[in-house]
This record gives C-alpha cells, structure tokens and sequence, in this order.
C-alpha cells in the first residue's frame, strides 16, 4: 500500500521537476517527530504540524521569490531535520530509539501506523481522483491553467500537503531517509516503460507495490533492514526498465542518409519499414 | 461609438522594481476587433499579453472588459516554447484541459467532451492526431494544438503570443485562416507577431510597441519606416 501511494504521487512529483522534494519532506518530518517525543504529543500530530508548515514554506518561498523550488526544499527541509539531531545530540534522557525512524522497520510497525498508512492512502486516491485534470494542467502549462480559472497556488499546496501526509504515514515502515527512494524510482521506471499520463501512474503505482512487497518479504527471510530493502528491489525496477527502454530504442533505431535515429514505425513484410509520422 | 471588448489605461508594470516592461499603455480593442501587437524581442509584447489575460496584475493603471466590467471568456495562446513537449500527454488531453472544468469528473474525459475536443481539431485539420503523444508532433502541429485548446473554451477574446513563429508558410495560412474565421463569428482577437510582411501587413490593425505604444492604426498608415526603426530601437523621437 505504501509501495503503491509512494508510487502514484512519484508521478506528479518528477514531471514538475521536484524529484528532491520526498527525500526534503521526510527529513524534515523527522525533525517534528523529535519535538513531539520531547514535548510528550503524539509523534503523528507533532510531525504533521512541522510536514504541513514545510510544505507550505516550501511553495510560498518558491512563489513569492526567485528562489527555485529545489532551493527552498534544501533549506527548509533540511533545517528541519537538522532540529531533529540537535535534540537528539543535546538530550541526554532518550529512552525511543530514533533509528526505526531513520531507516525503516516495517516489521515493528503499530496499528496506529497501519492506521496512518490507510487514511494516507484513501486521502491519496481521492485527491488524485479528483484533481487528477488540475494537476496536469497545472504541470504541463501553469500559466494557461491560471488563466483558465485553475486555482495553481491552492493545487501545488494541496499536493504538498498530501505528500506530507503520505510521507508521515510512510516513515515508520520506510524510514525518513530512504523513502525518497520510494517515491521516485517507480515512477522513473515507469516513465521508461510508457509515454501515457494514466499508464504511467497505473504502472508507477504497480511497480512500487510490487517491490514494496518484494522488498518485505525478501527482509524477512534475509534478516535485512526492511526500508533499505524496499529501496534496493526500488532501484532494481528501474534499471531493468532502463535496460528496457534502451533495447527498445535500439531495436528501433535506423538510418536515413546516414543519420541514426528512432522514431515511431512499423515493418513489413518485405523487411523495409514505414514511417507512421 | 462601437463597443470596446478591452480599455487599458495607463498600464505600467514589470518584473523588478523600477524597471518596467511595459509603461503607460493606453490601449482601446473594439468589440471584434482584430489586433496585432508588432515589437522586438523585450518590447513587453507577451507581457502586455499576459497583463490582458489576467496573468499579472499591473502596477499602475486599469484594465477595463466591456461595459459591464464583467470579465469576459479568455482563451490564451502561450508561446510553444513556453511548454515541455516532451511531457507524456495526448493531443485529446491537451485540448481537454482548455475544458477541464466543464469534461466531467474525475480523471476521465467524458464522452461530450470527446466529441467537443473532436470537432476543434477538425476545424484546424488535426482531428487524426487525437490519441498522437504530443511529442511526436512538430512546430506548426503542436501550434494547432494550442489553438484548439483556446478555440474549445468558444471565447470572447483570443490571446495568441506570436502564433505564427516557426511555422512553415501553410501552417501560418492555416493559422490565418481560422483566425479570421473565429474573428468573423464575433471573436475580438488579439496577437503578437514580429513578422511584419507574413502577418502584420494583413492584419485590419497595428499596434507598434516597444515597452510603450509607438503607434497604432492599418497596417498601410502604421508600417511606415519612421514607425518601424522607432519600434525597433533604431531611432529615438525623444518625445516619449
């Protein structure tokens, strides 16, 4: 499930160019999870407070400045991790091991987490059921949805926002440092696979459910750590649909007047081949 | 007196402070009218666009729509190089995103809407290239694109940022062509172009303009050379 909600929102999030954004959102959740323990609130509560006021900061600096997005994800989700390991070097009186956090265990994963990863999930579905022409509007032409009467601002938030939630829901089974990963390599590997908007997202979400699980049960029998795992059967999806993007454009490439290149066409029968453009 | 589909008065603004890419445009486009802005690259052309289209809000002045203030239907035409063409959409995608608040819910498009997004890519000829990836297209085709997904919304203005640029000479035709169509079913039509003997001289009016109004009338009054070498940046009247 995890695998799968990582993976659909993996789409939306490498066509706007912010591959860096589920790799600065963990990190700096991580940093409201160690306030939460610390100030004795729930760790969900703690770390979706810091997630959202993240996500936030992250698209007003990126709108209102001339500050690339990836910048201000740099900073600000980095100074919020880096609140995490300040308490955690200066407070001696630590009796929660952070380390599940940081790298995964989904095997120690409570019924409050299991709780989290539902309600991420069906919040996901939703949201992309529903503002699934927005958002690709948005992505594809900004300007143009503007001037149509897309509300941008409030489309780019809600999908921070619900990056956040997925992000917190996931860190306890992927953990913080590795669940960019997660939320990236399927749908890389499905961009190698299609060039269709909703295959891309069925494919991106099969993928990361399928390694997901993989990867799990693959820590169970090797005694391995189950995020780093998860990553490992992630980053092997997509080189095998890199080797298979690359053997495709190589079956398909040929040559006019000594000029290699591919492009869409069909073969027949007497071996010569025809142009579809 | 006729009607004005657009009244810009005095609009000033720019993209960092003190330096204005546009300044005191005053601007009057009846209601059917069919205008194109002529300037040099960095005459605040697409900008003066994007000001019409709702974009940016000036600095300085006011944008008035019709009598009635109300804000009219806009269709707007970017620059096709102001997108990545490489993004994995259809053609039917595209131009369903000019109606996407009106194809139904969900992430589907509805059958309504497919006969809507069919018959604007007739209209321009493309109707073949519906399920096409818009990838596979080339300049002229994907400028086709971007006109049916303005022509769908059936707007009372059309904005189109030099719609004719890297295009072959059938394509400009074409693009014409339907342009005069829309503008004779009542469509107030709006243009940049810095091609002057390929569309300007066949456009009904000229506005000359680079970061001002240097002057504006038909094309046979206005591209005068006094005219062009002041828009161009050649020479200086100093009366501005």
């Amino acid at each position: 499930m995890v695998g799968g909600i990582c993976g659909t929102l993996g789409v939306y999030i490498i066509l706007r160019g912010m591959s860096y954004i589920g790799h600065g959102m963990s990190h700096a959740v991580f940093g409201g999870a160690v306030v939460s323990y610390i100030i004795n609130i729930n760790l969900y509560i703690g770390a979706a407070l810091w997630g959202f006021l993240s996500a936030f900061l992250i698209n007003e600096i990126s709108r209102r400045n001339k500050i690339k997005a990836d910048a201000a994800i740099g900073v600000v989700t980095t100074a919020g991790f880096a609140v995490g390991v300040l308490l955690i070097s200066t407070t001696r009186s630590f009796t929660r091991n952070f380390e599940a956090m940081l790298f995964g265990n989904i095997l120690g994963i409570t019924d409050q987490d299991l709780l989290m990863i539902v309600g991420a999930s069906a919040v996901t579905v939703l949201f992309v059921l529903l503002a699934h022409k927005r958002l690709m509007f948005t992505l594809f032409d900004k300007e143009t949805a503007k001037t149509y009467g897309v509300k941008v601002e409030l489309v780019e938030l809600m999908f921070s926002l619900v990056l956040a939630t997925v992000v917190i829901a996931s860190m306890s089974a992927i953990g913080v440092t590795l669940l960019a990963a997660t939320i990236v390599a399927p749908a890389i590997s499905a961009r190698m696979l299609t060039n269709n908007f909703q295959k891309m997202i069925i494919a991106s979400a099969t993928i990361g459910s399928i390694t997901a699980f993989a990867g799990m049960y693959a820590s169970f029998y090797l005694d391995s750590a189950s995020g780093a795992t998860i990553v490992l059967f992630g980053a092997a999806a997509f080189g095998i649909s890199a080797l298979y993007a690359f053997f495709k454009r190589k079956y398909h490439m040929h040559s006019h007047a000594g000029l290699v290149h591919a492009h869409p066409h069909t073969h027949t029968a007497e071996h010569r081949h025809e142009h579809k453009l | 007196m006729a009607d004005n589909a657009l009244e810009l008065s005095e609009v000033t603004f720019g993209y960092s402070y003190h330096k204005p890419a546009v300044e005191g445009i005053n601007l009057q486009i009846p209601k059917g009218g069919f205008v194109g802005i002529l300037g040099p690259s960095g005459s605040g052309k697409t900008t003066l666009l994007k000001i019409i289209a709702g974009l940016h809000k000036p600095w300085y002045g006011s944008v008035k729509f019709g009598t009635t203030g109300r804000r009219p239907e806009i269709g707007y035409v970017p620059q096709v190089e102001s997108v990545d063409w490489t993004f994995p959409v259809t053609v039917k995608e595209v131009v369903s995103m000019g109606i996407w608040d009106n194809s139904g819910a969900g992430p589907w498009i509805s059958r309504v809407a497919g006969e809507k997004i069919r018959s604007a890519l007739e209209s321009l000829g493309i109707e073949d290239y519906m399920a096409r990836q818009i990838s596979e297209l080339s300049g002229g085709e994907q400028q086709r694109v971007f006109l049916a997904r303005a022509m769908i919304r059936l707007p009372d203005i059309l904005v189109l940022d030099e719609p004719t640029s890297g295009v072959d000479y059938n394509t400009r035709e074409t693009i014409l062509d339907v342009l005069a169509k829309l503008n004779q079913s009542g469509a107030t039509i709006i243009l940049t172009t810095h091609d002057i003997s390929g569309v300007a001289k066949r456009l009904p009016w000229i506005v000359c303009m680079n970061k001002r109004i240097i002057s504006e009338g038909v094309p046979k009054e206005i591209l005068t050379n006094e005219n062009l070498l002041e828009t161009y940046g050649l020479i200086d009247r100093g009366d501005g």
